[in-house]
C-alpha cells in the first residue's frame, strides 16, 4: 500500500493518465493515480465518440486542440499505446441563415489562429458524403486536420509510460474522503488507507463534481448520458468520410471501420450516471439522420455494438482547469463537456506546469479557472455536439 | 602550444570533485562554479573537458559567450553534435520532420476531388511534401533547416515538446552505456530559451534520476539559484584567487619563467593572484624575452 505521494490523481481516464505521464516525464514520479473501478480506462474515456477537432468557438479550446492534435500525430512512436489518429476532417453543415451568419465570426477566430478551415458551398459539401441531403443547406465548413482517435489506446499509452517512470495506479481505489490542514489538502482516504500528499488533481471526469463535494468544494460539473448508435457494416459510406455534423439538429456520423457511428444529444435528459443505451431516443436520432443522410436508410442497426457514455458538462461547456482558490494544492482537470479526449495532451502538460512551475504557461488558462463562475465571466463554447 | 593540463594550477578541489562525479563516487551530479571575472572558470571547464577526453567520456560544451544565439533548436543541436550525432538518430529524424519545408498546393477547390477527376480513375492527389533530410548508412546526417515550421506558438510548443521527448530518449539510451557530461559556461549570458530548457528539462531529469550517468557543470559569474530540494545533487563551488605559492608554481613550473623571488612577489602583488591577469603578465614577460621578433622584416 502507498501511504505517501507528491501528487494523487483521482481518475485513471485519459485526463488522469495524461496528467500522471506529464508529471512523471518532468521528474515528478511520486504520483499515485486512483481508479475507482477494477480496471482503468473503462469510464467515459472508453465510451467516447473520439472525435478531435480544431473547429471551436472558444480561442482556448482551439489552442488546446492545436497542441493536442499535434502531439497525437506521433503518439505511438513517442509514448507507446495506439493513438490511431485518422485525420479525415470534420464537416459542419448549416441549414439556418442566421446561424450561418453568426458563425462567420467563429470562422474569423479560427482563421486568426491558423486553423485551416475551409468554407464550402452545399455542392462542395455534398462531395464528401454520398447522397447527402443539401436541399436546405446554406453553408458548410471543413477542416482536413480534424478527425478521430483511439481514446483507450491513448490513455493506456500514457498510463503504461507513466508506470515505467514510476507512477503507481491503484485499482478499486475511490477517493472516499480528504484530510486538510489549514487551507491545504494533505491526504486522500481510500479503501486501502490514507495517502498523504502535496497535491491532489481531480480528474474524475463525470464524477468530478461529486469528488469535489466530498472535499467540501462546489465544482459545477454534472454527468449527462450520451448514446452512440452503431450500424451494421455499411461499405456504401467510405471509410474516409469526415465526421459530419448537422448543426441544425446536432446529429453527427462518422465511420469506424465498416460501421457507422451515429449520435445526437438529448438535451432534455436530466443529469445522471446512466450509461445504458437509450432506445427510446433512437426514433428521434433516426429521424434526424435519415433526413440529412438518406443513404443510411439502407444501413442496419447493430444494437449489440451501440453504447452510451457520459459527458461531464459545465455551465459554459468549457473545462475547469487549475487550482482551487481556497485550496491551492487542489487542482481540477475536468468538465471537458465532451472534449476531454481531444484535449488530453495539452491538459496533462498544463496541469504539470501548474504544479511544477507554479502556473500553467504554455497556454493561458485563466478563462478556464473555476473563479470564472463566481465572477460571472462566462463565454460559453458554442460548438458543442 | 602547451596543453591545458600543463598550464593548470590550483583547481585540484574542483577537478577532484568532478572526477568523483563522473566515476559515480558521489550522489552529486550537478556542479555549479560561481566566480567573478578572470578567476579561471572557463579554464576549469576546459580542464574538465580535457579530463573527459582522456577518459573517453562523451561531452558537450555550450558557452553562452560565443556568437550563437542559443534558441531551443540551437541548444539541442549543439548538445547532440557534441555528444555524438550517431546516438541521436531518433531525435534528428524528429528534427527533420518538424523543420521540413512543407509545400501546400492550393487546388482552388474545396477539396482534391477536382484534381482527382482530372487525373482519372485509380490516380489520387493528396498534397505534396518536400523532405530534404538525408539518411546514409542508417544515420540521419542532415537537418533540413534551423526553423521549426509551425503556424503558431502552440503548435510550435507541441513540436518542441516532441523534440525534447526524442532528445531525452536518445540521451537516456546513450547514458545507459556510461557517463557523459554537459558543460555550460558563461551562464550569466544564458538565453531565455536555453535557461527554460535547462531548468525545465535537463536539470530536473538529472535531479530525479530519470537519466543516470549524466553530469552537468554550470559555470558563470552567476549560476542558477536552486532551492534545498536540489542539495543532494548539487556541488557548489567558487574559485579563489591564487596564493603566492600557486603564483610561483604557475609562473615557474607551468610557464617557464626564471625563479626570481622578487619578480614572483611583484607579480603576485601586481596581479593580486587573479589567474587571468597573471596569465597576461606572464604572456607579456615571455614576449619581451623573445629575441627574434616577427617585426624584423619591417
Amino acid at each position: 500500500m502507498v501511504h505517501q505521494a507528491q501528487v494523487v490523481v483521482i481518475g485513471a481516464g485519459i485526463i488522469g493518465a495524461s496528467v500522471a505521464y506529464h508529471l512523471a516525464a518532468r521528474g515528478c514520479t511520486e504520483v499515485v493515480v486512483l481508479e475507482k473501478e477494477a480496471v482503468e480506462v473503462t469510464g467515459s474515456t472508453a465510451r467516447s465518440a473520439a472525435g478531435v477537432r480544431h473547429q471551436f468557438s472558444s480561442r482556448t479550446n482551439i489552442l488546446l486542440s492545436q497542441y493536442s492534435i499535434e502531439r497525437y500525430k506521433h503518439f505511438t512512436e513517442e509514448i507507446g499505446g495506439h493513438a490511431e489518429l485518422h485525420q479525415h476532417g470534420y464537416l459542419f453543415l448549416f441549414n439556418d441563415s442566421a446561424t450561418w451568419q453568426a458563425y462567420q465570426a467563429v470562422l474569423e477566430l479560427q482563421r486568426s489562429l491558423n486553423v485551416p478551415v475551409q468554407v464550402l458551398t452545399p455542392e462542395q459539401a455534398a462531395g464528401y458524403i454520398p447522397e447527402l441531403n443539401i436541399s436546405d443547406i446554406v453553408g458548410a465548413t471543413y477542416c482536413a486536420e480534424d478527425g478521430f482517435v483511439d481514446p483507450h489506446g491513448i490513455a493506456m499509452g500514457y498510463l503504461n509510460k507513466a508506470r515505467e517512470l514510476g507512477v503507481k495506479v491503484l485499482r478499486d481505489a475511490p477517493a472516499l474522503g480528504f484530510e486538510f490542514a489549514d487551507d491545504q489538502v494533505v491526504g486522500v482516504q481510500t479503501p486501502q488507507g490514507t495517502i498523504h500528499c502535496k497535491y491532489v488533481v481531480n480528474a474524475a471526469g463525470p464524477y468530478a463534481g461529486e469528488v469535489g463535494k466530498t472535499a467540501g468544494f462546489e465544482i459545477p460539473i454534472k454527468p449527462y448520458r450520451r448514446c452512440i448508435y452503431v450500424s451494421d457494416p455499411f461499405p456504401a459510406l467510405p471509410k474516409d468520410i469526415p465526421l459530419t455534423i448537422d448543426v441544425g439538429t446536432g446529429a453527427y456520423i462518422r465511420k469506424e471501420q465498416e460501421t457507422v457511428l451515429m449520435g445526437l444529444s438529448n438535451l432534455n435528459e436530466p443529469s445522471s450516471h446512466d450509461t445504458t443505451v437509450d432506445w427510446d431516443w433512437l426514433d428521434t436520432v433516426l429521424e434526424a439522420m435519415l433526413n440529412r443522410f438518406p443513404i443510411l436508410e439502407r444501413a442496419g442497426l447493430s444494437e449489440r455494438q451501440s453504447w452510451a457514455g457520459s459527458y461531464e458538462i459545465t455551465p459554459d461547456h468549457l473545462p475547469i482547469l487549475g487550482r482551487m482558490p481556497n485550496c491551492p494544492n487542489w487542482l481540477n482537470a475536468a468538465g471537458f463537456s465532451g472534449h476531454g479526449v481531444m484535449h488530453a495532451p495539452a491538459t496533462g502538460l498544463l496541469i504539470a506546469e501548474e504544479i511544477l512551475d507554479g502556473r500553467a504557461h504554455s497556454i493561458e488558462i485563466d478563462e478556464l479557472r473555476i473563479e470564472r463562475f463566481a465572477a460571472g465571466e462566462l463565454h460559453a463554447e458554442r460548438n458543442v455536439i | 602550444m602547451q596543453s591545458i593540463d600543463k598550464l593548470f594550477v590550483n583547481r585540484e578541489k574542483q577537478t577532484a570533485g568532478f572526477v568523483k562525479m563522473v566515476q559515480g563516487e558521489t550522489p552529486k551530479r550537478i556542479m555549479m562554479i560561481e566566480a567573478g571575472g578572470g578567476l579561471g572558470k572557463s579554464w576549469t571547464v576546459e580542464f574538465m573537458r580535457a579530463e573527459c577526453q582522456r577518459r573517453g567520456i562523451p561531452n558537450t560544451e555550450i558557452d553562452f559567450a560565443d556568437s550563437v544565439v542559443y534558441d531551443y533548436l540551437a541548444m539541442l543541436r549543439r548538445a547532440r553534435d557534441g555528444l555524438g550525432p550517431a546516438a541521436f538518430n531518433q531525435f534528428t529524424q524528429a528534427l527533420n520532420e518538424v523543420t521540413q519545408p512543407t509545400v501546400r498546393i492550393e487546388t482552388g477547390t474545396a477539396n482534391t476531388n477536382a484534381i482527382n477527376n482530372l487525373l482519372g480513375q485509380g490516380n489520387t492527389f493528396s498534397g505534396s511534401n518536400v523532405n530534404v533530410g538525408e539518411v546514409v548508412a542508417g544515420n540521419v546526417i542532415k537537418d533540413n533547416s534551423f526553423v521549426i515550421n509551425a503556424d503558431n506558438a502552440v503548435v510550435r510548443q507541441a513540436l518542441q515538446d516532441r523534440l525534447t521527448l526524442a532528445f531525452f530518449e536518445c540521451l537516456t539510451a546513450l547514458a545507459a552505456q556510461g557517463p557523459l557530461c554537459f558543460f555550460f559556461d558563461t551562464y550569466d549570458k544564458v538565453t531565455v530559451e536555453a535557461e527554460a530548457w535547462l531548468m525545465g528539462h535537463l536539470l530536473p531529469r538529472v535531479r530525479d534520476g530519470l537519466i543516470q550517468n549524466v553530469v552537468v557543470v554550470i559555470a558563470g559569474r552567476s549560476v542558477p539559484k536552486l532551492d534545498n530540494q536540489w542539495d543532494r545533487m548539487i556541488a557548489r563551488t567558487g574559485l579563489d584567487l591564487f596564493s603566492e605559492p600557486y603564483v610561483k608554481e604557475y609562473l615557474v613550473q607551468r610557464r617557464g619563467l626564471i625563479d626570481d623571488p622578487n619578480v614572483i612577489k611583484a607579480l603576485f602583488q601586481g596581479s593580486t593572484g587573479q589567474p587571468q591577469l597573471l596569465a597576461m603578465l606572464a604572456d607579456n614577460i615571455l614576449r619581451s624575452q623573445d629575441s627574434g621578433g616577427d617585426d624584423d622584416w619591417l
